[in-house]
């Protein structure tokens, strides 16, 4: 995967999680301006992107995704060669 | 002969087999007897008083030699175990799929096991890989469940704070 591709492949397993359209999910888009995604849905969401790009993540981590900007951010760098 | 089908009270005061910490691999196997005092249980529970779990003749009308345990009856022990042992008190059963592979009749004693497939720290959520076999090791039952375990049963991820 390009990491051009990586913000739309976040999306989509998003989208999956949230049953929101992938349109919805722009960069702003948080708890707070998306009724679907209560903090139950937020639990599956992490772990479902954990399972799609094989990462773990962190207790702090998972608290700082508090919007999809934060949350493609957090995968880029978990994905980024060390 | 005391009947293994039930769940005795004298089994909560037995303190269960919790480990302190949750490792990916770790299983727990529980083997329970069906019998038809249990599915009678379970029908009165749920409701589900298909005649097929409860009568000779529906069950060979609808191509079995005797009545069929319910799936309640071994998603019952799934649930015993995430309770009480995998992860164990405190755990939350969130997701789960399964396949009931061969029917499971009175008479049978089923042996249920659950695994460890991986651990999400960040979520703890745990994901368990199941498996249901009779006693002549017939696979009866498989599936995957996702629950969230007890924080004080994982160890901290690396980086975190403990």
């Amino acid at each position: 995967m390009s990491a051009r591709d990586l913000p739309a492949s976040v999306r989509e397993v998003m989208s999956l999680v949230l049953g929101v359209p992938e349109q919805s999910l722009i960069d702003g888009a948080s708890p707070a301006t998306l009724p679907e995604w209560d903090s139950f849905r937020h639990l599956l969401m992490v772990l479902a992107i954990e399972e799609t790009f094989g990462i773990r993540f962190g207790v702090e981590e998972m608290e700082a995704m508090a919007s999809v900007r934060n949350i493609v951010e957090t995968v880029r760098l978990r994905m980024a060669p060390a | 002969m005391r009947a293994s089908n039930s769940i005795q009270a004298d089994t909560f005061l037995v303190s269960p087999a919790r480990p302190p910490q949750l490792v990916e691999g770790q299983q727990v196997s529980i083997s329970q007897l069906i019998t038809p005092r249990l599915i009678d249980a379970i029908a009165d529970a749920t409701g589900d008083f298909n005649p097929v779990h409860l009568e000779q003749q529906d069950a060979l009308e609808a191509g079995y030699s005797r009545p069929v345990a319910h799936g309640l009856a071994l998603l019952g022990l799934v649930s015993r175990i995430i309770g009480w042992e995998l992860p164990g008190p405190g755990s939350v059963w969130l997701d789960h799929h399964t396949e009931f592979l061969n029917p499971v009749y009175a008479g049978d004693e089923v042996t249920v096991t659950a695994r460890i497939a991986s651990i999400s720290h960040a979520t703890r959520i745990v994901t368990l890989d199941l498996e249901g076999r009779n006693g002549q090791e017939v696979a009866v039952m498989r599936g995957r469940a996702k629950v969230r375990a007890p924080f004080a049963s994982l160890r901290p991820f690396p980086g975190d704070v403990a």
